[in-house]
C-alpha cells in the first residue's frame, strides 16, 4: 500500500513535467483507440455489408470452381449436402446458385451479361436479394400464363437494353452440354443500383436456369448464412469435415484478395501505431530518467536504511505505469465520444474505393472493449519497458550517495 | 549574438544524454514523416502508373455516354479524322485508337465474358505497355486471327498458344449475333486484376470486320510529352478535343477512384504528420523546462548582475534553435538513408490490391525535394513554437525568488 | 561490555589515475556496546570513509568489519542490504527522509521492509514520535517541518528498525546551535536510557563535547583516541 502511494505521490512531486509527459501519453493512446477503431469499424462493416449482401458467410462448390469456374464443375449431390445443412448448429440459412456468362438481347440492342439462376424463396433467406428490388416484384418460380419465367435484371443492363418491367429479354449462353442456350424471358423487377456489383445481371429462378443451361438439377455455389458470423471458421471445419467431396469456402477465401489486402493494411496500420507510440516513448523516457537522476542522493538513503535494489526498481516501475495509466484513463474520457461518433456515424467517402475487388464506402468505427483494451495493454507495456532502464540505474546507486550533502 | 550563440551550443551540451533524447525525439518524427511520404508517394506512384502506363494511356477520346454502358452503338465515325489531328499536334506523343467490344469469349474447355479490344499493333505499343505485358508467344503482327489473352483467363479457359477461341458478340448498329474464331498468339500479364481477367486483344482491322463498323473506334488514348496532367498545354489539347458529342478525358477523371485515394492518402498524412509533431512537442516543452529548472539558480544570478528578460528569451529560444537544426539532420540522414535504401530494394508491404492494382511486389519509395526542405522547416518552425513557452518562463524568472532554490 | 563493532586492519584504497589514494589506512578499532562516541578529523582525514564501512555502505579494499559478531566486509548485495536494515540505523546530514511521506510514514517505511506486522508497526510510530518530542507531528510532510524536527524523525526512523548501533554523520551540521543541542540531548537519552549505541562524524564541538570517547583520524588512520 506504502509503495502505490510513494509512486503517486512521487508522480506528483513535478506537476507540470508529470503532466506534460501524460499528455503525450494520452494523445498516444487516443491515437492508438481511433485508427484501431476506424479500421476494425471499416473492415467489419464492409464484411458485413459483402457476406450478407450476396457472398454468404461461407460457399461450398464442387472441386476448384471458385477459382476455376467452369459450367459443369457443378454439384452433384444436392442431397447429401443439404442434409448437412440443415442439421448443421452452424447455419441459418442457406441458397443455391447457377452462373453463367451470357448476352442479353432486347429489341436493337445486346449487351453481355452475368447470367446468375437463384433458388427465389432460399434467396430472400440468405441474401439482401429481395431488398434490392428497385422497380417490379421480387420473382417466383412460376411461369407466367403464356409459359415465360420472370427474371431480374440489374440497372447497367436495364439501361442499355432500355428495358421496362414486362419487357421481353432474349438470353444467350452455352450449355452444359456445349449447345447454345437460347430462351425467352420477362422482365419482372429491376434490382441495385448503377454502382451495385450486379448491376450487369440478369437473375433466373433456379429451375428454369437448370434447363436453360442443360445442368439437370445441379448447382454450382451453396452460399451459407451463419447464425453467428463469428464462428465461420469453426463452421466451415465443421461442414468440410462432413462433405469431404466438396470445396467448403470460408469467405476469407471466396474473397481471398479482398481478405489479403485487409491484412496487410491491418498490420501497416499497427506498425505505423508502434512508429508513433516508440517516439512518444522517447519523450517518457526522457522524463523518467530525469526524474531518477535527480533522486540520487535520495534513492542513496534509501538503500542505506536497507531498501533492496529490486525495491527501488520497482518503485520506478510503478510510478510510470501509474502515470501511464492515468493518462490512459484520461484518453478513455476522451476517446469515448469520439469513437461513438465514428460508430454510429463515421465518415463517408466521396467515391468507393475498391479495396482487394471490394467496394469501400462508409468509414465506421468500432465501439467495444477491444479497440478501448488493447491500445490501454500497448501504452502499459511501453510505460514498463521504458521504465526498466531507469530502474536498474535507480537500483544501483550507491548507498554511499547519501553520504553526499 | 556570437556569445548567444556560444552559450546555446555550451548550453546544450551540459547535459548531453538529455539533448540526445530530444534529438531523437524530433529526429524520429522528422525521419517518420519523410518515410512515410515516400511510402505514400511510391504506392501512388504504382497505382497511377498501372493505369495510366499500362493500357489506360493518360487520356481517352470517347462518344458522349460510351463510357456509361460500354455502348457497342456509341462508336467515334470520325475516328480517322481525330487521329489525323493528333497526329498533327506537337503536343501529343502518342495516341491509339480502339474498336471495343464486350462479347462471350469461349474455347473448347470453357466460356467466359470478356471485353474485345481490337488495336492496332504497331500503334498501341507506343502507348500502352501490351507488348512488353506478354509473358508467353507473340505480339499482335496483323494477321486476322490472331489474339492475345491474360494469363488468368488462359487458366479459365483452359487453352495455350494455338488453341482455338470463338468470339461471340452483338454487331454494332444491328445487334445481330456474330461469331469470329481466332488462334491464341500470345499471353499476357499485367498485374492488374480487371485487364487479366477480362481483356483480350485483336486486330483492328477484323474487330472491325467482327463489329461491323467502317474505319471507327470507340475509342482513342493519348500519351503526351508533359507527364503532368495538369500542364496547361495538355488540358488545353483535351478542351480542343472535347466538342459537340466527343468527350476527352485525362486518367483523373476517368479513374476518379484512384484521384480520390491521392485526396484521401494526402489528407490523411497531413492528420498523422500534425499529430505525431504535437505529442512530440510535449516532449519538447518538457525536456527544455527541466533543462531550465536545473538552471534556476544561474538565471537568477544572470538576472540579479543585470540581464534582461528578452535576453533570457533569446537565449532559450536560440538553444532551441540549435536542437531543432541538429535534430533535422539526425531526421534527415535517418530517414533519407532508409529512403534511398528502399528506393532501390523497394518496401515489402505484403500482399495488397488496392483500385485494382495489385501491389504485391516491393514497391519503391519515392524521395523528393520537399521532404527533405519542407519537412524540415516544419520541424524548425514546430520546435520554436514549442520551446516558446519554457522560454517565457525563463524571462519571468523572479531573481529573489531563484537565488533561495540552492540545489 | 562486549563489542559490537571490531575492525581488523581495514584499509580503504582508491585509485585515482596512478596514484592510490589511501582513504582508510589499516585501521583496527574496537567500538563497544552502548558507546557515545565521536569520530573526528579535519576534511579529508578518512572519517566519513571510515563511517562507510563500519556502516555497511562501501566494501573495504582489505581487512575485516566485525558488527555484532558477523564480517561484513565481504558480504554484498542483497545479504549486506538487508543486514543494515535490521542491525544499523543511519542518520544523515539533511535529506535524510522521503520528501512525498509524512513523518509517521517515513517511519513506518523501514519496518515494512523488514516485515513487520501493521499493528506493531503503528505501535512503534506512536512510541517513537514520542521519544523524540514529536507526538502531534506525524501526518507532517518534511517540507513542513523545521530542520531539526526533519533530523529527529530521522532519529525516529533509525532507532524503530531496532539496530543494534546508529551511525550519525555529521547530524547537527545544518541546524543553528541551540537546535543541535537540543537533538543531541535526545540522542544522549536515548543513548543512557535504552543503551543504544551511538557512532557519530564530526567535527561539530557541541558533538564531542558530549561524546564519551573520541576518536582522532588523520590520513586515514587512527591518531588518537581519547575517553572521557
Amino acid at each position: 500500500m506504502l509503495m502505490w502511494k510513494l509512486a503517486f505521490r512521487n508522480i506528483f512531486r513535478q506537476r507540470r513535467r508529470s503532466i506534460l509527459t501524460a499528455l503525450s501519453m494520452t494523445g498516444g493512446y487516443v491515437l492508438c483507440v481511433l485508427s484501431f477503431s476506424m479500421t476494425e469499424g471499416s473492415y467489419s462493416n464492409v464484411i458485413k455489408i459483402f457476406t450478407e449482401d450476396h457472398t454468404g458467410d461461407i460457399q461450398i462448390h464442387s472441386e476448384d470452381y471458385l477459382t476455376r469456374p467452369k459450367i459443369h464443375k457443378n454439384i452433384d449431390d444436392n442431397a447429401a449436402v443439404e442434409r448437412v445443412l440443415n442439421q448443421s448448429e452452424f447455419v441459418r440459412s442457406y441458397t443455391k446458385r447457377v452462373f453463367s456468362p451470357g448476352l442479353a438481347y432486347a429489341g436493337n440492342e445486346s449487351t453481355p451479361v452475368k447470367i446468375v439462376g437463384v433458388d427465389p424463396d432460399l434467396e430472400s433467406n440468405t441474401s439482401r436479394l429481395a431488398d434490392k428490388v428497385k422497380q417490379g416484384v421480387y420473382f417466383n418460380n412460376q411461369p407466367n400464363d403464356d409459359g415465360y419465367f420472370k427474371a431480374m435484371i440489374g440497372v447497367r443492363a436495364a439501361t442499355s437494353l432500355q428495358l421496362n418491367i414486362g419487357d421481353e429479354l432474349i438470353l444467350i449462353s452455352q450449355g452444359a452440354d456445349g449447345s447454345i442456350a437460347n430462351d425467352i424471358y420477362i422482365i419482372g423487377a429491376i434490382v441495385g443500383s448503377r454502382s451495385s456489383w450486379d448491376s450487369s445481371t440478369v437473375y433466373l429462378p433456379l429451375n428454369s436456369a437448370h434447363d436453360f443451361l442443360t445442368l439437370h438439377g445441379k448447382s454450382h455455389q451453396y452460399a451459407l448464412a451463419l447464425n453467428d458470423s463469428a464462428d465461420v471458421i469453426a463452421a466451415t471445419q465443421s461442414i468440410q469435415a462432413q462433405l469431404p467431396a466438396f470445396s467448403v469456402s470460408p469467405w476469407m477465401v471466396v474473397e481471398e484478395t479482398f481478405y489479403k489486402t485487409m491484412q496487410a493494411d491491418k498490420e501497416g496500420n499497427l506498425f505505423g501505431l508502434f512508429i508513433i507510440v516508440f517516439i512518444v516513448f522517447i519523450g517518457v523516457l526522457n522524463t523518467v530518467l530525469m526524474s531518477v537522476l535527480e533522486r540520487t542522493h535520495e534513492f542513496g538513503v534509501l538503500k542505506a536504511i536497507g531498501s533492496r535494489p529490486a525495491t527501488i526498481t520497482v518503485m520506478i516501475l510503478l510510478e510510470t505505469t501509474l502515470l501511464a495509466f492515468l493518462s490512459v484513463v484520461v484518453g478513455i474520457l476522451l476517446a469515448i465520444p469520439i469513437i461513438y461518433w465514428f460508430a454510429n456515424v463515421g465518415i463517408a467517402m466521396p467515391e468507393p474505393v475498391d479495396v482487394g475487388g471490394i467496394a469501400f464506402q462508409h468509414m465506421k468505427g468500432e465501439f467495444s472493449l477491444q479497440v478501448f483494451l488493447l491500445p490501454m495493454l500497448f501504452i502499459l507495456s511501453f510505460a514498463i519497458v521504458v521504465a526498466i532502464l531507469p530502474g536498474i540505474r535507480a537500483a544501483r546507486v550507491l548507498p554511499t550517495e547519501a553520504m553526499r550533502g | 549574438m556570437m556569445l548567444t550563440y556560444k552559450l546555446a551550443l555550451r548550453n546544450i551540451f551540459r547535459n548531453t544524454r538529455r539533448t540526445i533524447l530530444t534529438v531523437m525525439l524530433i529526429g524520429f518524427s522528422l525521419a517518420a514523416l519523410i518515410l512515410a511520404d515516400a511510402v505514400t508517394s511510391g504506392m501512388i506512384k504504382v497505382m497511377v502508373e498501372s493505369v495510366t502506363k499500362t493500357i489506360s494511356g493518360e487520356a481517352q477520346i470517347h462518344k458522349k455516354g460510351f463510357r456509361e454502358n460500354l455502348d457497342i452503338d456509341l462508336y467515334l465515325e470520325n475516328s480517322s479524322t481525330i487521329e489525323g489531328q493528333l497526329a498533327a499536334d506537337d503536343r501529343v506523343k502518342a495516341y491509339s485508337p480502339r474498336v471495343i467490344a464486350a462479347g462471350m469469349i469461349s474455347s473448347s474447355y470453357n466460356v467466359s465474358s470478356g471485353a474485345v479490344y481490337g488495336v492496332d499493333g504497331e500503334q498501341e505499343a507506343t502507348v500502352s505497355k501490351l507488348k512488353e505485358a506478354i509473358v508467353e508467344g507473340e505480339y499482335l503482327s496483323d494477321s486476322p486471327t490472331e489474339i492475345l489473352i491474360g494469363r488468368p483467363m488462359a487458366e479459365l479457359l483452359e487453352i495455350g498458344l494455338g488453341d482455338r477461341i470463338v468470339i461471340t458478340l452483338a454487331e454494332a448498329d444491328t445487334g445481330e449475333l456474330s461469331q469470329a474464331l481466332f488462334r491464341v498468339s500470345g499471353v499476357f500479364f499485367f498485374g492488374m486484376r480487371e485487364f487479366d481477367e477480362n481483356f483480350v486483344f485483336v486486330n483492328i482491322d477484323k474487330a472491325r470486320e467482327v463489329v461491323n463498323i467502317r474505319n471507327a473506334s470507340h475509342e482513342i488514348a493519348l500519351l503526351f510529352h508533359d507527364s503532368d496532367i495538369s500542364a496547361t498545354d495538355t488540358q488545353a489539347v483535351l478542351s480542343e478535343l472535347n466538342q459537340g458529342d466527343i468527350e476527352a478525358l485525362d486518367w483523373r477523371s476517368l479513374f476518379p477512384e484512384i484521384t480520390s485515394v491521392l485526396e484521401m492518402s494526402g489528407f490523411s498524412s497531413v492528420i498523422i504528420g500534425s499529430i505525431l509533431f504535437l505529442l512530440a512537442s510535449l516532449g519538447v516543452i518538457n525536456s527544455m523546462f527541466m533543462s531550465i529548472y536545473e538552471r534556476i539558480y544561474e538565471f537568477g544570478v544572470a538576472k540579479a548582475i543585470g540581464t534582461k528578460p528578452r535576453q533570457l528569451l533569446q537565449l532559450i529560444l536560440f538553444e532551441g534553435f540549435l536542437i531543432a537544426l541538429i535534430s533535422c539532420a539526425f531526421g534527415i540522414a535517418v530517414g533519407g538513408s532508409l529512403g534511398l535504401y528502399y528506393e532501390i530494394n523497394g518496401i515489402p508491404l505484403g500482399e495488397f490490391e488496392f483500385a485494382g492494382v495489385a501491389l504485391s511486389n516491393a514497391i519503391p519509395t519515392v524521395l523528393s525535394i520537399n521532404q527533405f526542405t519542407h519537412f524540415p522547416i516544419y520541424v524548425i518552425l514546430l520546435t520554436l513554437t514549442a520551446t516558446l513557452y519554457p522560454a517565457r518562463f525563463a524571462a519571468k524568472i523572479v531573481p529573489s525568488e531563484a537565488l533561495q532554490k540552492s540545489l | 561490555m562486549s563489542s559490537v563493532i571490531t575492525t581488523q586492519n581495514l584499509s580503504r584504497h582508491f585509485q585515482d589515475g596512478e596514484n592510490i589514494i589511501k582513504a582508510v589506512d589499516d585501521v583496527s578499532l574496537n567500538i563497544e556496546a552502548g558507546e557515545f562516541t565521536a569520530i573526528i578529523g579535519p576534511s579529508g582525514s578518512g572519517k566519513s570513509t571510515l563511517l562507510n564501512l563500519i556502516g555497511g555502505l562501501d566494501n573495504p579494499t582489505s581487512g575485516a568489519v566485525e558488527l555484532s559478531g558477523t564480517d561484513i566486509a565481504k558480504m554484498s548485495g542483497s545479504a549486506l542490504s538487508d543486514f543494515r536494515r535490521d542491525h544499523i540505523g543511519f542518520i544523515f546530514q539533511s535529506y535524510n527522509l522521503i520528501p512525498v511521506l509524512s513523518a509517521e510514514e517515513n517511519i513506518e517505511y523501514i519496518m515494512l521492509l523488514q516485515g513487520v506486522d501493521t499493528a506493531t508497526r503503528k505501535k512503534r510510530v506512536k512510541e517513537m514520535l514520542h521519544v523524540v518530542g514529536l507526538e502531534g507531528l506525524g501526518d507532517r510532510r518534511p517540507s513542513h517541518l523545521s530542520g531539526g524536527q526533519q533530523q529527529r524523525v530521522a532519529i525516529a526512523r533509525a532507532m524503530a528498525s531496532h539496530p543494534d548501533i546508529i551511525l550519525a554523520d555529521e547530524p547537527t551540521a545544518n541546524l543553528d546551535s541551540k537546535t543541535g543541542i537540543a537533538l543531541l540531548e535526545v540522542m544522549k537519552s536515548l543513548n543512557e536510557d535504552r543503551g543504544m549505541t551511538f557512532i557519530f562524524s564530526t567535527h561539530d564541538n557541541k558533538i564531542m563535547d558530549r561524546a564519551r570517547r573520541l576518536v582522532h583520524v588523520l590520513d586515514g588512520k587512527v591518531d588518537q583516541e581519547e575517553l572521557k
